[in-house]
């Protein structure tokens, strides 16, 4: 970030990098919200059941940390290409995933929602299980009891998990270059910031590059740092 | 009879519940004591609605209720260690059952202030309950099951996490409860001296399986197993053949020492002697040896010490510390030689 200093506010003033940030935020705050909404009750499941093919499933979350992502990316493809999988199905409806802002947040959601289960996960099993049977008891349904009795225990952790899987989703580079080389966002082509740095290396060499790598280091490291001192005042 | 549990049968990973029947009736405080592990837990969280039996019924008032959720059964359960329901204050977390059900504000302050009163615990409404001592969870723990007015109160262990000097104010309160809110307990411990302040009725659990069932009279003085006594403070079960006397029977034990006992009964069985039965240098017609004290511990109310008889060792509680290697002649009274089969162990 020193080294870019000097250029950051150059940076910062380009047009396609901006849309490029804009894309990447969208795109990981979009993967953020589905990874809260779909792995909390995920979370919450492998905390507290126990039922067949368990070790399947807690294998299968924990793909993106096993394999390169180059090739989740490849998974992705053949899922939903024009030619593969429900790609045909998809198209036939209208809906595009490759090259599109839906295969990015596919795609970083798949990888990036393995930490916010995770975290959540370790949140629901410290809490001991009677605290729960306790509230059933009282009356309370499973619902009540989990936005009552747990949910005030684990949101931080939820919020945790969330700004992990936001952060995880901006840094993905490599089922991007698959899915979502460029996606297409306010009626242009645009890279996502990891692409657009990768690309700018590829093309301008580090000199070119080392502005908006430091342009984008800044922006996350502010996001994080505003959202950990929201997160300790509340 | 308001509940019952009929053939209850229960796996959970390797361990079994094995076809339970408990019978539960009003104003009952039955007390189901078992050792460690031996499936009390279970069994209370099964009532509770936490497992699902894999065959048998639990009846309540009649209706079947196995496979009832634990919020349709109307019985509250409260474990060993404090469930506190954070951040919510002690208010809350009492009041928290009425709200689950949608009681409105004002009847919800109204009882909780109610049962608060009573408890005792009034002026902690507004603490957070990290901040209570133990006596004092357990009396917000009951205030929030007893606001519900359950059928049934399970308490898991209640005593066990509280100190000594606050016991005697939390059995009294417990021991209250079927007379004064009309709701029968059912309590499970391993402590038997728990056991026999509270309970009106006695089930004893082992290895899953409800072993015995009476009254605390019979179960303390009259055991008709061989866990049964050796939990309620028989420490010494020696194995032997009885054959009947006149005046009840003549146990010869594996080592050759002849003990006698008023009770009739022929065959294998076990003596069980509790030790403060054990007297030093008394005259008895029967039951005299000598032997050596080997072990001498402290106790609350003296010294036990282990003595060594023709190699079956004694347990005695004495007032005066004796020295290990004395020779001590002891004797028991007939009617404390308890008699078990060996059958069903």
């Amino acid at each position: 970030m020193a080294l870019g200093a000097r250029g950051i506010n150059s940076a910062l003033t380009t047009g396609s990098f901006l849309a490029s940030v804009e894309a990447t935020f969208i795109i990981a705050t979009a993967a953020a919200i589905l990874s809260v909404l779909v792995g909390t009750p995920f979370a919450y499941l492998l905390a507290r059941s126990d039922f067949k093919f368990k070790e399947v499933i807690d294998a299968i979350i924990d793909i993106p940390i096993m394999v390169p992502h180059v090739l989740v990316g490849i998974m992705i493809v053949l899922a939903f290409s024009s030619q593969y999988g429900l790609g045909p199905f998809l198209q036939g409806i209208g809906i595009n995933i490759i090259d599109t802002m839906i295969g990015a947040i596919i795609a970083v959601t798949y990888l990036s929602a393995t930490y916010s289960i995770r975290v959540t996960e370790s949140a629901i099993k410290m809490i001991n299980p009677d605290v729960e049977l306790t509230a059933r008891t009282l009356g309370s349904t499973p619902t009540f009891t989990f936005t009552h009795v747990i949910l005030p225990r684990i949101w931080k952790s939820i919020a945790n998990g969330a700004i992990l899987t936001w952060a995880r989703a901006v840094a993905e580079v490599g089922a991007l270059l698959i899915v979502a080389y460029y996606v297409y966002f306010n009626g242009n082509y645009v890279y996502p910031a990891s692409i657009y740095i990768y690309v700018g290396y590829e093309g301008l060499g580090l000199a070119g590059i080392v502005n908006y790598s430091a342009a984008l280091l800044l922006i996350v490291l502010a996001t994080f740092i505003i959202y950990r001192f929201v997160l300790r005042h509340v | 009879m308001l509940l019952q549990l009929l053939n209850v049968n229960l796996t959970l990973g390797t361990f079994r519940l094995k076809s339970v029947t408990l019978n539960i009736d009003q104003k009952e405080y039955l007390i189901i004591i078992g050792p460690t592990a031996s499936g009390k837990t279970t069994l209370l969280k099964t009532i509770a609605g936490a497992y699902k039996p894999s065959s048998g019924k639990i009846l309540m008032d009649g209706s079947d209720i196995t496979k009832a959720r634990p919020e349709e059964r109307n019985i509250a359960y409260v474990s060993q260690i404090f469930s506190s329901f954070d951040p919510m204050n002690v208010q809350g977390n009492i009041e928290f059952g009425l709200r689950a059900r949608g009681v409105p504000k004002p009847e919800r302050i109204q009882t909780v202030n109610e049962v608060a009163r009573d408890l005792g615990i009034e002026h902690l409404l507004d603490r957070v309950p990290a901040t209570l001592s133990g006596g004092e969870q357990q009396r917000v723990s009951l205030a929030r099951a007893l606001v519900t007015s359950p059928k049934i109160l399970l308490l898991d262990e209640p005593l066990s996490m509280i100190d000594p000097e606050t016991k005697g104010s939390i059995i009294r309160l417990l021991k209250a409860i079927p007379e004064k809110y009309k709701i029968p307990v059912v309590h499970v411990t391993h402590e038997w001296d728990e056991t026999y302040a509270l309970a009106s009725l006695i089930a004893v659990i082992h290895q899953g399986k409800i072993i015995e069932i009476g009254d605390p009279e019979q179960i303390f003085n009259e055991p008709r197993n061989y866990h049964t006594a050796k939990l309620v403070g028989f420490y010494d079960m020696h194995k032997g053949i009885a054959t009947p006397t006149n005046s009840g029977s003549a146990i010869t034990l594996e080592n050759g020492l002849e003990l006698r006992s008023h009770m009739k009964i022929s065959g294998p069985v076990y003596a069980c002697i509790r030790p403060e039965r054990v007297k030093l240098n008394t005259s008895n017609e029967f039951n005299k040896f000598e032997g050596r004290v080997v072990e001498v511990f402290r106790e609350r109310f003296g010294y036990r010490i282990i003595i060594n008889i023709n190699s079956a060792e004694f347990t005695a509680l004495v007032g005066s510390k004796p020295t290990i290697g004395d020779m001590v002649t002891i004797t028991i009274p007939e009617d404390s030689v308890h008699v078990v089969p060996t059958t069903g162990i």
